[in-house]
């Protein structure tokens, strides 16, 4: 291959690359850069500065057994600042035996999308590999009960930003990688997703630090205990490094 | 086809990293040396608590406060702990008490069901924050009532069906509401009576606490209604949700005041108690923790310590916020547990009170320079090997002499305790004492090695599985890998990979890692031993072993050693604290850890939560002990590590300075365009440091494509990085 032919074929994979996501828009406009998971335990974040950082909150789980489904909507109290930017996170828990009707479960997490000022809705479950095709049915339910202009994101195991295409077809806005507590074989070095979805966000722990992700995403940030003003400062600094 | 190798990687390595990762996200699978949290079940079960430490959940300090004062064992289920086991995985969800009214209401009258009944409401004034508000009970209650209301009128009656209507009414208000049933002024006196119950029951759950206290008072003074005794137990729960709502005192109070009036009724005295308690957590916090410190320790708890602890820890979590004033009389299990898990100096107390949690909240606390700490480790030496106490005050005896100077001490006590064959987490945190003072190779090599012990998941840990331990049967912590990568020499390495000492697993683990340090430190004739000593301990990587040991000179077997390294992105010249790298040595690891990196550091003061156990025994964080190496051998390791962290610290640049000058000497080597492919893979998938791998990366693709235009390597290598 000569040098013209390598050279538009750079050029094309340069172009594709930001149609994938190196150029790609804001998938979630409007929300700050840094957003902070406040999880199920009583959160007071009055410290939060609305304007450099959201919230995306646990609005509640859903799990099931043998294809029974329970959902719990938050229990723990959440005070944030007027203004706060909120996203709100629906866990999926999968135990055992048969995949619930995704109808069933698609109905619960719509009902984290009526909350007040929810921008955007986050689903967080771990699917097994024999779960994928039910929770792509459950996405796209969910995404077509959702108002258009909300934005549905998901959190993701690094792995599916991988090279594993499976990521890149569902009817999400963004996928998290969640660069923590990813137990042996961890990613220390992540320069770059395969996968263009993954590529607006990085999901990242107070308590682990991140040796090498790519720059320029929005930082979603996991504290491991309750918010106190000395970890939201920790946070920004943690989210600026990668900013 | 064009795509099909991009498929088979992907599913390759999908099927690698897969199960492996499908539990992880945010509540990760972790293996560990020792708990952080509390004691594993099996031993609070057992009477044992195992190694008190400070960062223990409450729960777990009150259990073992208890054991340790001699009561009787609580068992884990006391501890509120969550086993998450396969086997609590895979049960079936029991049958709710919501199920079991849907069935009764379905199965019984012709009056439509509401397709589901949602129990959780939101908290007043708030936006995200939801509570129970209907509880089990009543659903079971209303069930129990349909059923004898049947019996009494016939499934088909219109009484059943009013009954039914106003039920539904009732649990219309659990999530929302209000919707309140219409009173019956005539017809069957028994539905009229029912129909004032639901009234109640619904303002009650519709938030309209003043109407339902003062509905259910009405219906007390009923003598007629079925309903008249429990009806006061009912307007004393509407103050007590008015009174938590709107943060009323008073409310909470009256409430106080009506349940203190039931205590005397036989039928309510159990249930009205535990409402009692519930006000009194809340409104007088310190006065009720003090209450619950005695309770703690009656002999005969049964059922009631499950409530005691969570209340006690209850009221601990929110008494920060408090401003109740602190009583007038002390419990001791609040002191103990507060002194413990601030390691605030306890000699004082144990001097006055001589018992068991005293004694271990002391060793912790002590300053090793207060010479009253050698009447502390008197009385842990006491303590007999039986005594749930055991391995608390021996551990932290143990790493009182420590630190306190006194290493012949500690490494006596130490044998001892570990020949008393302690549980695994004990015998970990004691073999890492052990180790901390080693004075000789032989020492180290028999302390060194770990043994899985738990197994973290979620907020829960339970013990290592016989899985787990197949999988990882013995471990290096940190302490020991630190000393081996960064202190010792390979002249050591190659006793060790030989040394019965070590257990076999972590002799195949040195000697893959010792190959490639004696291959980057150019000790041909190590390499060559821990090249055939890794084809033996780890018949998978025969092979590729043998490639490296036909070699047909010192130059030849070099360029092999590097090739293999190329093409196995899991060999490193360390050995690791805890797991393995996840995928086989000759496989990618779709999580790019490949290859090997020894210029990063961690963020100073950054803990390693896997490993936290060792912060007690090395306070600067600088792990491993220091006096089992000769001055001459660790100056031999050290000047090796510096070696090899200037010559090979970057593993792309070292592997790819090899490869390209090796393909420049001898281009004609047919191994040399699948050499430089590897080169550029590896400027992807290893830790490529920026410019000098990009240039290598450029340089092995300039060369392959220029080169070797027909090869199927080059062929295979569309872009550099």
């Amino acid at each position: 291959m000569g040098e013209a032919a390598r050279g538009v074929r750079r050029a094309v994979l340069i172009g594709l690359l930001a149609l994938a996501g190196c150029g790609r828009p804001d998938p979630l406009p409007g929300l700050p850069r840094v957003m902070l998971w406040a999880w199920e335990r009583p959160e007071r974040m009055s410290f939060v500065d609305p304007r450099a950082a959201g919230v995306a909150f646990l609005a509640g789980t859903v799990e099931w057994r043998g294809g029974k489904v329970e959902a719990r909507p938050r229990y723990q109290p959440l005070e944030v600042p007027p203004g706060t930017a909120m996203v709100a996170v629906v866990r999926l828990e999968s135990w055992t035996g048969a995949m619930p009707d995704t109808a069933a479960v698609a109905a619960e997490v719509l009902r984290a999308a009526e909350l007040p000022r929810v921008r955007a809705v986050q689903i967080d479950f771990d699917a097994r590999r024999s779960e994928r095709a039910w929770y792509a049915e459950l996405l796209r339910r969910v995404r077509r009960g959702m108002k258009a202009e909300m934005p549905l994101t998901i959190t993701a195991l690094a792995s599916w930003c991988g090279s594993d295409s499976w990521i890149t077809e569902l009817p999400v806005a963004d996928a998290v990688p969640m660069l923590f507590r990813m137990g042996a074989g961890e990613p220390r070095e992540v320069r770059e997703f395969a996968a263009g979805v993954c590529r607006s966000s990085l999901g990242v722990s107070t308590d682990e630090p991140l040796y090498a992700a790519p720059h320029g995403r929005r930082v979603w940030v996991f504290h491991p205990r309750p918010w106190t003003p000395e970890a939201y400062r920790a946070a920004m600094q943690i989210a600026g490094r990668w900013q | 086809m064009k795509y099909a190798w991009v498929l088979a990687m992907a599913v390759v390595m999908a099927c690698l990293v897969g199960p492996r990762l499908e539990s992880c996200g945010p509540f990760p699978i972790d293996m560990l040396f020792t708990t952080y949290h509390g004691v594993l079940p099996a031993e609070l079960e057992s009477g044992q608590v195992g190694v008190l430490r400070p960062h223990f959940y409450r729960r777990d300090l009150l259990l073992a406060y208890r054991t340790l004062s001699g009561l009787q064992p609580a068992g884990a289920r006391a501890a509120g702990r969550r086993e998450a086991t396969a086997a609590s995985a895979v049960s079936e969800a029991p049958r709710s008490p919501v199920e079991a009214w849907m069935d009764a209401r379905k199965a019984i009258t012709p009056v439509p069901a509401p397709k589901e009944v949602r129990t959780d409401k939101k908290v007043p004034g708030a936006d995200y924050e939801f509570f129970q508000n209907c509880l089990g009970d009543a659903f079971v209650n209303a069930a129990t009532t349909l059923s004898k209301r049947v019996a009494q009128w016939g499934a088909g009656s219109a009484n059943v069906a009013e009954w039914v209507r106003g039920q539904d009414q009732v649990f219309q208000n659990c999530p929302g509401g209000e919707a309140i049933p219409k009173e019956l002024t005539a017809g069957d006196p028994l539905l009229a009576a029912d129909r004032r119950y639901q009234i109640a029951a619904a303002e009650f759950y519709a938030g309209k606490f003043e109407e339902a206290a003062g509905d259910f008072d009405r219906i007390a003074k009923d003598a007629a209604s079925p309903w008249h005794e429990i009806a006061p137990y009912l307007a004393a729960r509407a103050c007590i949700r008015q009174g938590t709502f709107e943060d009323d005192d008073d409310k909470m109070a009256e409430a106080t005041e009506r349940l203190r009036g039931l205590l005397k009724n036989a039928a309510l005295r159990e249930r009205a108690q535990a409402l009692v308690d519930f006000v009194r957590a809340r409104t007088e916090p310190q006065h009720r923790l003090v209450e619950l410190g005695k309770e703690l320790m009656q002999p005969n708890a049964g059922p009631r310590l499950e409530r005691v602890i969570t209340d006690y820890t209850w009221i601990c979590d929110h008494l920060e916020e408090s401003s109740d004033e602190a009583p007038a009389e002390k419990s001791d299990v609040v002191e103990w547990i507060k002194a413990f898990q601030a390691r605030e100096p306890a000699i004082a107390e144990w001097r006055a009170k001589r018992t068991m949690p005293w004694l271990v909240a002391a060793l912790v606390s002590a300053d090793v320079k207060d010479p009253a700490g050698a009447e502390l480790v008197a009385a842990a030496h006491a303590v007999p090997a039986s005594s749930p106490a055991w391995a608390s005050v021996t551990y932290w005896g143990i790493r009182r002499q420590i630190l306190a100077g006194d290493p012949d001490a500690a490494r006596k006590w130490a044998e001892q305790a570990l020949a008393a064959k302690p549980p695994v987490a004990t015998a970990n945190l004691l073999r890492a004492e052990r180790l901390k003072v080693a004075q000789d190779w032989t020492e180290f090599l028999r302390f060194a090695a770990r043994t899985p012990a738990a197994i973290s998941f979620i907020d829960a840990e339970n013990p290592a599985s016989p899985d787990d331990v197949r999988k990882k049967p013995a471990a290096f912590d940190k302490d020991a890998a630190t000393q081996l990568d960064e202190h010792v020499p390979l002249s050591l390495w190659a006793d060790a990979v030989k040394n019965d000492l070590v257990p076999r697993n972590l002799q195949a683990d040195l000697a893959q890692a010792g190959w490639v340090r004696a291959v980057l430190l150019k000790d041909a004739a190590t390499a060559r031993t821990m090249a055939a000593r890794t084809a033996e301990l780890r018949p998978e990587l025969a092979g590729e072993m043998k490639t490296y040991l036909d070699a047909q000179d010192a130059a030849a077997a070099r360029f092999a050693a590097v090739f293999l390294m190329l093409r196995g992105p899991g060999f490193e010249p360390v050995v690791r604290a805890g797991f393995d790298r996840g995928s086989p040595v000759m496989e990618r690891d779709m999580l790019r850890d490949n290859w090997w990196s020894l210029v990063e550091e961690r963020p100073d003061g950054d803990r390693d939560a896997n490993h936290e156990a060792l912060y007690d025994l090395y306070l600067q964080g600088e792990m491993g002990p220091e006096g089992f190496l000769s001055k001459e051998q660790r100056a031999a390791g050290e000047a090796e590590w510096k070696v090899l962290a200037e010559s090979a610290g970057n593993s792309v640049n070292f592997l790819a300075g090899e490869a390209i000058a090796w393909a420049q000497a001898h281009p004609q080597d047919p191994q040399v365009p699948e050499a430089l492919h590897q080169v550029v893979e590896a400027t992807h998938f290893g830790p490529a440091d920026g410019k000098k791998s990009k240039e290598y990366s450029k340089q092995a693709f300039d060369i392959l494509h220029r080169r070797y235009p027909n090869s199927e390597w080059t062929r295979k290598t569309k872009y550099w990085y």
